[in-house]
């Protein structure tokens, strides 16, 4: 295993968030900022007024159904656009406040069209992205979005997806090929929240790879690095399994490799709803 | 002529042979009370009689032994009546500032407390291993599976669908949409107008159903949630009862016959349930240590406060209260602060001595309970209800507003014993009716005995049994003679002996001293006497001085020669424990008036109403006898000579009769007897207190100058109370010195005059120059010179004006 002169095995240069009005985007902004504040990286807000939406609510006979009320309300382009640039406008008054608190460089960029092309467009190589589980809504939790899916699989940079509870301690690294280390390894000490904090690695079962060889490799990794970690074999790597190892880990966040068998095997559609902290998928 | 008394009747020994043993180690102990049977029989009825209000009120004087004789009767009895319950207090899960009460029987009340704690040091671990299990967390994630799975088939049910019709399911700011696509894209309004009208059509009517399919969805969401928390709620309740079901059962067992028990425990396994986020939450740590707090907090209100615990009482409990505050008497609720602010729980609330004494018996001196404010009124309410109900002060009379406990009333079954003296009894019984309707039974103390050879005996047994309880020196029996003798002279009355067991105690411990001091094993009679003048040398600095300043002659008292108006009467001084008396001059003037006596003490406020009662009464006898058919003319007057103190009493008002009489009959009266005694309208001598201390008031003046046959004059019914000091005995045996028993005030003034007092003969007349005769002729001419100046006065007027 070595270290790849990459932009992904990097420091991350710039936390990149995918926001809308609601309150779980803006939780997630202020998490944002204090990584951002931590890494010294810049933070940027990305809104995407949905081009589709403001189409279709030009449409005559154009309803929105309330998320929690379920009442049918009509509406119109004006309307939405209005609504939209007040969201932007508070979306970027709340930004200001946290680059100002947090000390680092923070800004809001709207942009019009869809949703993923727009964040593939503004996201480089060294960014981390984040992104809800399926969009920032509290219903649909249970699967992965086809924006996040779509980010994940052909970004240049790593996807942080939000959505299900956090509160644990540990950064975890699913550490599953040699060729994956050393990208989720530079994520995870990253995430990790201070030096001395848990790393907990992640080691893939004997039938999926081979955690003894992955082990060594990381650990010589580490100690190139001055770092420590606790590891873990995985009994399963089915999501499930490692979705419970997780809990059990105490988990923050969970880092895997875009490559790892788990995302590409048995799809991240099935692990990242599984696993309750953020999963960060690195390219 | 009254002769004096003999010296036999100055004094009643007792006979050291007539008590049958050498010295108190040889006396059976005395096990019963002596002379205070109707003291008891009141105990035993009012111990006995179970109907409420029938309180015990134990009067006599302090240092009389109530306190110890009241404490050994209720302790022979209290051991075979049944013990009384325990009481615990209990958290109240409906309504949390009302604890509930427990009575369990004697003994299971630490036992259910130690059960409890048992119990929650039990669920500290067990709740925490059971919610932290991998079945619990994994059925959990189940449930939210399912939630979220049923959520979403909902959902992509619709979208897919719409997709299979055109249309995509849009999400806006604040809800969803749905609008038709056409190769990927939405379709603009533009785009739509050019569709087909029937398309168009068929799209909005698509757009419609799909609309109100999602709303039916989004409106399923909250019953979802709903039975999914209800789902939970089960799991958790599953889990409970597997973690804690078990426990409880284990315990409901021990206690099978206990309602309030079995309540509480089902009450328990309820709030566990209802309590199941906190614990998970100060399991999960999210919140370590106010979950933790939060965790302790629900575990202590399933423990107990033992208030009262009879585990080790044998029988009914014997409470003395020692400071009968009214939190000591009624219990109290104590608070704790927790960040500024004062919290409590039934755990702190603390009991009182009516607690305590529940099922037995409360003593407690009444005095004490008086002086502490609100104790008495506390004390009964709580007789008064039948049930003590803790409040703090502040919230009977509403000082403050704090939160605090209304704690179950506990039910009262108790008899309070009140001990104090007589004034305090009667005081109560005339000025407070709820006090006849509470304490119900007097017991009366005796403060004295019948002398007698049998009471002798028993008196030496308690005399024995003091000495043995006290651990003194054994006393010889003529040590027992002189106490004997001195508890006679206590008791004013050589008829009867004191029954004061403070006094009878402290003596003996001072004899016993004052042997050891000399080197005696025993004590001897000398050793009594040495006790008895240690009190007195102790406490008669004032009467030394007193008698100092009369030998000095700045304190005028004449003891030899002839004085018209001017007679000794002798007066008791009280300092403490201590008495003695004191002679005093009482002169009298008489001169023409309007058939006055002015007590002089009166006039200026330093005679007291006896002492005046006295004064009105020696009038009105002098104006029955002597002026019974004329206007008694007269302007007399009476004075206690230098006396700068108040006066109270009516035992001077025979001398004072004596000063006016000598005066009246212008007949010179004996300075060398002094006179004690109260009169009456008809002349006669009535009894008087403090009689020994007055004779040997004046004796000891007399005895300082040189004895020379001087005396005292007391009435006659105070010849019994005789009990005088052994250098009086002597000197009257010498003959140095007498004591005149007088019935009337003839046979006094016979004494002091050596005239003839006088009687009328059948035409009414007293004899020629007799006191009596004397007297009514000075009277009959003050009258009639009173007739002639109002006579005078009446006719000058007309002389005038003619």
């Amino acid at each position: 295993m070595t270290d790849q002169a990459s932009h992904n095995g990097g420091p991350i240069r710039r936390v990149v968030v995918l926001v809308d009005a609601s309150r779980a985007s803006r939780s997630a902004l202020e998490e944002a900022a204090d990584l951002a504040a931590r890494r010294h990286a810049q933070l940027l807000g990305l809104f995407v007024e949905e081009e589709a939406l403001l189409r279709s609510a030009g449409l005559p006979f154009a309803r929105e159904i309330g998320l929690t009320s379920a009442a049918l309300r009509p509406i119109d382009r004006d309307r939405v656009e209005r609504r939209l640039r007040a969201q932007a406008s508070e979306l970027d008054r709340v930004l200001t406040g946290l680059a100002r608190r947090y000390a680092i460089s923070g800004s809001l960029r709207v942009a019009r069209g869809h949703v993923v092309d727009q964040a593939l467009a503004h996201a480089l190589p060294g960014d981390l992205l984040i992104v809800g589980r399926a969009g920032w809504s509290p219903v649909q939790r249970g699967r992965i979005g086809s924006t996040a899916r779509s980010l994940i699989r052909e970004g240049p940079q790593a996807v942080m997806v939000h959505g299900g509870t956090a509160g644990g301690h540990a950064t975890i690294a699913l550490v599953d090929s040699p060729e994956a280390g050393p990208e989720v390894l530079a994520m995870a000490t990253q995430l990790t929240l201070r030096d001395e904090q848990a790393l907990t690695v992640f080691l893939p079962p004997k039938e999926e790879g081979n955690p003894e060889q992955l082990r060594h490799l990381t650990e010589d990794w580490l100690e190139a690095r001055g770092l420590q970690a606790s590891f873990r074999t995985l009994r399963s790597a089915s999501p499930e399994a490692v979705a419970r190892a997780v809990q059990a880990a105490g988990g923050r966040a969970l880092v895997i490799s875009r490559r790892s068998p788990s995302v590409a095997h048995y799809g991240g559609e099935h692990l990242i709803p599984a696993v309750a902290p953020p999963v960060v998928v690195v390219p | 002529m009254t002769q004096p008394l003999s010296p036999q009747a100055l004094y009643t020994p007792c006979d050291p042979q007539s008590l049958p043993f050498e010295t108190t180690d040889e006396v059976e102990r005395l096990e019963e009370t002596l002379g205070q049977e109707r003291a008891l029989d009141a105990l035993h009825f009012g111990t006995g009689i179970r109907s409420s209000g029938f309180n015990l009120f134990v009067l006599g004087p302090n240092g009389a032994g109530k306190h110890a004789l009241v404490r050994r009767y209720l302790e022979e009895r209290a051991p075979s009546q049944p013990t009384p319950p325990d009481w615990c207090y209990i958290h109240n899960f409906q309504e949390p500032f009302k604890p509930k009460l427990l009575r369990l029987p004697a003994g299971w009340g630490s036992q259910l407390r130690h059960d409890l704690e048992t119990l929650s040091e039990e669920l500290r671990s067990a709740i925490p291993a059971t919610f932290d299990s991998d079945e619990y967390q994994s059925r959990v994630h189940e449930l939210q599976q399912e939630f979220n799975q049923r959520q979403e088939e909902a959902f992509q049910e619709i979208k897919q669908e719409a997709e299979s019709k055109g249309i995509s399911l849009m999400q806006t700011p604040s809800g969803f949409t749905f609008a038709p696509i056409r190769e990927g894209e939405v379709l603009g309004p533009e785009e739509f107008q050019k569709l087909p009208e029937d398309e168009r059509h068929q799209v909005e009517q698509e757009i419609s159903e799909l609309q109100e399919k999602l709303q039916w969805v989004l409106r399923q969401i909250p019953r979802w949630r709903k039975e999914s928390q209800e789902k939970l709620q089960e799991l958790n309740k599953e889990m409970v009862d597997l973690a804690v079901g078990h426990l409880i059962k284990g315990l409901k067992e021990r206690y099978p016959k206990h309602d309030g028990v079995q309540a509480h425990l089902e009450a328990i396994q309820q709030d566990v349930l209802d309590h199941v986020d906190q614990f998970r939450a100060a399991q999960s740590g999210e919140s370590p240590s106010a979950g933790e707090e939060a965790y302790e907090g629900i575990l202590r209100r399933y423990q107990a406060n033992l208030l009262v615990d009879n585990a080790e009482t044998e029988g009914a409990p014997v409470v003395y209260a020692d400071l009968p505050t009214h939190q000591h008497l009624i219990g109290r609720i104590e608070h704790r602060a927790q960040q500024g602010a004062l919290l409590t729980d039934f755990h702190l609330i603390r009991e009182g001595a009516l607690h305590r004494a529940n099922g037995g018996y409360l003593l407690l001196d009444v005095r004490k309970v008086l002086m502490q404010p609100f104790a008495w009124e506390s004390l009964k309410r709580a007789l008064s209800s039948g049930e003590v109900q803790i409040e703090s002060l502040e919230q009977v009379y509403s000082f403050l507003s704090t939160v605090s406990l209304e704690p179950e009333p506990v039910p009262l079954d108790l008899k309070v014993v009140l001990l104090g003296d007589r004034f305090l009894y009667y005081l109560l019984a005339e000025y407070d009716p709820d006090f006849r309707e509470l304490f119900k039974v007097q017991a009366d103390f005796e403060e004295d005995l019948p002398r007698g050879e049998e009471n002798h005996q028993l008196y030496a047994r308690l005399i024995g049994t003091l000495a043995d309880r006290e651990g003194l020196r054994p006393m010889h029996r003529e040590a027992v003679a002189r106490v004997i003798e001195h508890g006679s002279r206590l008791a004013e009355d050589s008829e009867r002996l004191t029954l004061h067991a403070g006094e009878l105690a402290d003596l003996l411990r001072e004899a016993s001293f004052w042997a050891g001091e000399a080197g005696r094993e025993r004590v001897e009679a000398r050793d009594v006497q040495t006790a008895i003048d240690q009190q007195v040398h102790r406490s008669d600095r004032i009467r030394e001085r007193s008698q100092e300043l009369i030998q000095r002659d700045i304190v005028l008292i004449d003891t030899e020669g002839e004085t018209v108006g001017q007679v000794n009467g002798l007066a008791v001084l009280q300092l403490g424990r201590f008495a003695f008396g004191r002679p005093h001059r009482i002169t009298a003037t008489a001169r023409l008036g309007d058939g006055q006596v002015i007590d002089i003490e009166r006039e200026t406020e330093l005679g007291g109403p006896i002492h005046s009662k006295g004064v009105m009464i020696l009038t009105h006898f002098l104006g029955a006898r002597y002026a019974a058919n004329r206007s008694l003319s007269l302007a007399a007057s009476i004075a206690f000579e230098q006396s700068y103190g108040e006066v109270e009493g009516d035992s001077a008002s025979a001398a004072e009769l004596c000063a006016l009489l000598s005066v009246l009959a212008n007949a010179p009266l004996k300075q060398s007897m002094a006179v004690t005694g109260s009169v009456n309208q008809h002349g006669e001598i009535q009894a008087i207190g403090g009689v020994n201390e007055k004779v040997e008031g004046f004796f000891d003046i007399c005895a300082e100058r040189g004895l020379q046959g001087q005396g005292v004059v007391i009435p006659q019914s105070n010849v019994t109370h005789l009990m005088l000091r052994a250098d009086v005995r002597e000197a009257a045996e010498r003959g140095d010195f007498a004591i005149y028993p007088a019935r009337t005030v003839d046979e006094v003034m016979a004494l002091l005059t050596g005239l003839e007092a006088g009687e009328r003969d059948e035409g009414g007349a007293f004899p020629e120059g007799s006191i009596n005769r004397r007297v009514e002729d000075r009277l009959e001419e003050l009258s009639q010179l009173h007739s002639q100046e109002k006579g005078g006065k009446e006719e000058s007027p007309h002389d005038r004006s003619s």
